[in-house]
């Protein structure tokens, strides 16, 4: 690796780790810039697992909630991502856990494509309909699939995240590739 | 793994922007040190007093602030059939607010923002979630607007 990337990289680190240590002593300026660093990831991921926007928001603001209090409990055991991530995951899981009323994929409030091309309205419509298949995939397969997909990890990391063994998460993410590919096979046919 | 299928899922699944107001929610709720600008405990007191019937929900919690509240008016409007708003309002540290209240319960299953105002300095939006009225309070608002329920009456 070239010198300067990783002195960039260790700059980067260093940052991190001073704003963490300034979050952790209740510095809320500081709160604000982690929030706006992560603010996008974690609501995405909220987004992509409930495909239901009212509800992401009120996972993403539980998230931050619970990393303001809890950022003195991080001890740097994982990345501070993968530690934010099984937050994420865990406030996700408390909501399915307590939702005493399921909203109906019909219901979900994704936006409607206005007035578009038909072309750009058939990709909407079909990424929608992604989204749902997703949205209503057993939980723990579907958290896996958002994290795979939306962040783009590495079943390694994963794995750190949802504390279980990679070989664990290849299967969920065959077992969910092969229920999509069954679901939206199905939707097709019905169009 | 069907590679049309990784396609769409990765296309899907993209990340997206978290809306604005999501700053202004969890600034509500977190704990604030700050107590010579923060008003929060108060609203929160002052709101949790509105409370008849335990239809309104306060999700903002653990403030610390000074709080001396003196109701100085208090005035209802109908909303449509969705119930009645309550416009509440008080002097907190010597400064002026308002506080919105809803006296009614949709029984909606869904969070939904319904409004959001900045009145007096503070920023207030309104949502149902699991069949209950929420009050979002956001006390760094630095602009001042009147209600646009007051207004309507």
């Amino acid at each position: 690796m070239h010198p300067a990337a990783t002195t960039t990289q260790e700059q980067t680190r260093q940052h991190q780790s001073t704003l963490l240590a300034a979050c952790a002593q209740g510095d809320r300026d500081a709160f604000r810039e982690l929030f706006l660093r992560y603010q996008d990831r974690v609501y995405s991921i909220a987004l992509h697992y409930t495909a239901d926007p009212p509800a992401a928001m009120d996972i993403a603001q539980d998230v931050f909630v619970k990393l303001f209090s809890s950022l003195t409990t991080f001890r740097g055991d994982s990345s501070f991502e993968t530690w934010l991530f099984r937050l994420v995951a865990n406030c996700c899981h408390d909501r399915h856990r307590k939702q005493w009323r399921l909203v109906s994929l019909e219901d979900a409030h994704l936006p409607e494509p206005m007035d578009e091309a038909t072309e750009q309205a058939e990709r909407n419509q079909r990424a929608r309909h992604v989204q749902h298949s997703v949205a209503s995939l057993p939980e723990e397969l579907r958290m896996t699939v958002v994290l795979r997909y939306t962040e783009g990890l590495s079943y390694e990391e994963i794995a750190a995240v949802l504390n279980c063994p990679p070989g664990t998460i290849a299967s969920r993410l065959n077992r969910a590739h092969r229920e999509l590919a069954s679901r939206l096979e199905h939707h097709k046919k019905g169009v | 793994m069907p590679p049309k299928i990784q396609i769409n899922l990765a296309s899907a699944l993209a990340p997206v922007k978290a809306p604005d107001e999501l700053w202004a929610r969890v600034d509500a709720a977190l704990p604030h040190s700050r107590t010579s600008s923060w008003r929060g405990f108060a609203m929160a007191a002052a709101l949790a007093a509105l409370m008849s019937g335990g239809v309104l929900y306060l999700r903002a919690q653990s403030y610390s602030s000074s709080f001396a509240a003196t109701a100085a008016s208090l005035h209802q409007h109908r909303e449509g059939n969705s119930g009645f708003y309550a416009v509440q309002r008080h002097t907190v540290d010597g400064q002026p607010v308002t506080i919105v209240s809803v006296a009614d319960d949709t029984g909606s299953a869904t969070s939904k923002l319904i409004r959001t105002a900045e009145i007096d300095g503070l920023a207030i939006s309104e949502w149902t979630s699991q069949g209950r009225r929420w009050a979002m309070l956001s006390p760094r608002a630095t602009h001042k607007q009147a209600c646009s329920v007051c207004h309507r009456a």
